[in-house]
């Protein structure tokens, strides 16, 4: 090598790429000439002279503030994005007989008990959605940041929620938030829990994405909401401003309550109003909005932003990977037995808490079904403290069961919550199943 | 004799982090995973430009909003990191024109109104003097140093988030490492 072309390519020297063929070769001239090496030198030196005395690094929550940060302004793009469509002639002329109809049905539409506007919307709705080949939701939803798809709370920010179905001979969809994802390939559902690495497969209908997976078919709110206005659950009316029809139906909150624990924590165990809003033009669904009532508040804690329908879908939407060290779901009937069974509700809450204080985790591992404790459950309950254990309740919609407990956590933070533990699974075994 | 690269910048290679290939976020929990991936690296190159870790982390998030919010217009962009380098850059330049207008609207001798200092050798005051330094090469070499040094990133992502080849690149380094070899050998003897 000349010193010329040792020069030429002495930026080599300071890549971050991988020491190359001619980087070994530049080095072994270095070695021999000590004019290059100089050079050398007082490049390295120059290069010094402008690196920053540290790295910083971002904040312990920036990802959660950039997170809300797009939130808000996913809203406000949707609040500033026209709603008004064009529509082909012939299209809206065949259209417009239709908004007629319900037009003249509007004066009917106390209730749905009876109701030709709502029957004529929804079977237009139903032949509007048949031609439908996807659909993708951009929505948002208050809820605690990584929670699953039901919990809602009007306290929390907007979190978003995304969800894909392709139809077809074999449906498929995904559902995601920031903390985890569904994936439904056709024949199979995973849920994933990217924080903790955790993966729960289960069947076509695994329930992992509770009350949000009717959303995924159109045509399936329309006919429950129809269904439960018939039934007398809910008060439905419809109303038309220009080119947008707009059906509200209000619901009481389901499952008995014993005190307010589980109250207004999803949407359907809290009173809450739907508004559902339909192109006239289309009878497609273009938005929705659920309202919680809370005593005197008013408060949206689910929004659709938009309803993207026959958008090509990629393949690889309806697959999940999962990490090589992923943590699996056992079911209770495999569950290891290594300790005795719990035979109560608080059984199972004693093994869980007790087994967290002592940092056992083949005892938590009892009422836990994985196939290991994940290190950010370790880290947060290892070591706590427990102060107290209530007696079992059950509130709401939930088949399980809440046991209260109050924990001094390691770091010295104190806790009183109700973990949920249930046993309805074939091998009626007791399992932690939330609220630690 | 063996030749290694210095040990400042060799120990911030070692903690370089994979590199965010693949395609841009198209959803909000591939765009959770960009910003779990990134974030301190940008972070830390916006703040070499501007020194105060708040601005940094403003013009960062902004960036990265954008990002998500345009990403069916970058739908084809494979190399993600480097062009949110680029972004970074860009918006960080923004600021500093916008902090130099302000300046000169308010007081133009009162010193910039940056993150406290902790002393002569603070780190932010060492920013301060390498900006002025790096101020002094023609703006192309300033921005091929940048992005090595602050943004630790290969020539190859250099070029790809500045739009020309790599050779172009590692020119634009060595000239302007040979530049400031000879403003810093200039002060020496001041």
């Amino acid at each position: 090598m000349t010193c010329r072309s040792a020069r030429r390519q002495m930026a080599d020297l300071f890549d971050s790429a991988g020491v190359t063929d001619a980087g070994a070769e530049l080095r072994a001239h270095l070695g021999l000439c000590g004019a290059c090496a100089t050079e050398f030198r007082g490049a390295r030196d120059a290069l010094a002279s402008v690196e920053p005395l540290q790295r910083v690094r971002a904040s312990l929550d920036f990802k959660e503030r950039t997170m809300n940060k797009l939130a808000e302004q996913l809203s406000a793009v949707q609040t500033a994005r026209p709603r008004v469509r064009t529509t082909p002639f012939r299209r809206l002329a065949f259209m417009v007989g239709a908004v007629v109809a319900l037009v003249l049905a509007l004066p009917y539409l106390g209730t749905l008990r009876t109701n030709h506007g709502a029957v004529t919307l929804l079977a237009q709705s139903v032949q509007a959605m048949s031609g439908i080949q996807s659909v993708h939701i951009l929505a948002r939803m208050r809820t605690h940041r990584g929670d699953n798809f039901e919990f809602i709370g009007a306290e929390y920010d907007f979190q978003p929620v995304e969800m894909w179905k392709e139809f077809g001979a074999m449906p498929r969809w995904r559902v995601e938030n920031p903390g985890r994802v569904v994936v439904m390939d056709g024949t199979q559902s995973t849920l994933f829990l990217r924080k903790s690495k955790e993966a729960v497969r289960g069947g076509r209908n695994a329930g992992f994405v509770e009350w949000l997976g009717p959303l995924l078919d159109p045509e399936q709110v329309l006919t429950a909401e129809l269904k439960a206005a018939q039934k007398g659950e809910s008060r439905a009316s419809l109303r038309r401003e220009g080119g947008r029809i707009t059906l509200t139906a209000s619901r009481k909150a389901q499952g008995d309550f014993v005190n307010d624990w589980g109250r207004n924590s999803s949407v359907p165990e809290s009173d809450h109003t739907r508004v559902y809003q339909f192109d006239a033009a289309t009878n497609r669904l273009t938005g929705m909005q659920v309202i919680l009532h809370d005593g005197g508040k008013d408060v949206v804690v689910f929004e659709i932003d938009d309803i993207r329908y026959n958008e090509p879908l990629a393949p690889e939407l309806f697959t999940v990977a999962l990490p090589d060290d992923v943590i699996r779901d056992v079911p209770p009937e495999v569950m290891p037995v290594n300790r005795p069974i719990p035979a109560t509700a608080r059984d199972a809450a004693v093994t869980f808490l007790e087994g967290m204080a002592h940092r056992d985790w083949d005892q938590v591992l009892m009422v836990y079904r994985a196939t290991a404790i994940p290190e950010g459950l370790k880290m947060y309950g290892g070591g706590l403290r427990v102060i107290s254990i209530g007696e079992p309740f059950q509130s709401g919609l939930y088949d399980g069961w809440y046991v209260p407990y109050e924990i001094l956590l390691a770091d010295g933070t104190r806790k009183k919550l109700n973990l949920a533990v249930r046993n309805d699974n074939p091998a009626h075994r007791w399992v932690q199943d939330g609220g630690f | 004799m063996g030749w290694t690269m210095p040990l400042t910048l060799q120990a911030t290679l070692e903690a370089e982090p994979v590199d965010t290939a693949g395609r841009w976020p198209q959803s909000p929990a591939e765009f959770e995973d960009l910003v779990e991936a990134v974030q301190d690296e940008l972070v830390h190159f916006a703040f070499c430009r501007l020194r105060s870790l708040e601005d940094a982390e403003d013009t960062v998030q902004e960036v990265l909003v954008r990002a998500y919010l345009e990403r069916e217009k970058r739908r084809a962009v494979t190399g993600v990191r480097p062009y949110l380098f680029r972004m970074v850059a860009n918006r960080c330049s923004d600021v500093l024109r916008q902090r130099q207008r302000a300046q000169r609207r308010r007081d133009p001798s009162a010193p910039a109104d940056l993150a406290a200092r902790i002393g002569p050798e603070s780190p932010v005051d060492r920013l301060e003097e390498i900006e002025r330094l790096l101020m002094r090469l023609p703006e192309r070499q300033a921005e091929a140093i940048r992005l090595r040094v602050f943004g630790c990133l290969p020539f190859a992502a250099i070029a790809e988030a500045v739009g020309v080849s790599l050779p172009t690149i590692k020119s634009r380094f060595c000239y302007g490492v040979e530049r400031l070899r000879g403003i810093l050998t200039q002060e020496a003897k001041l």
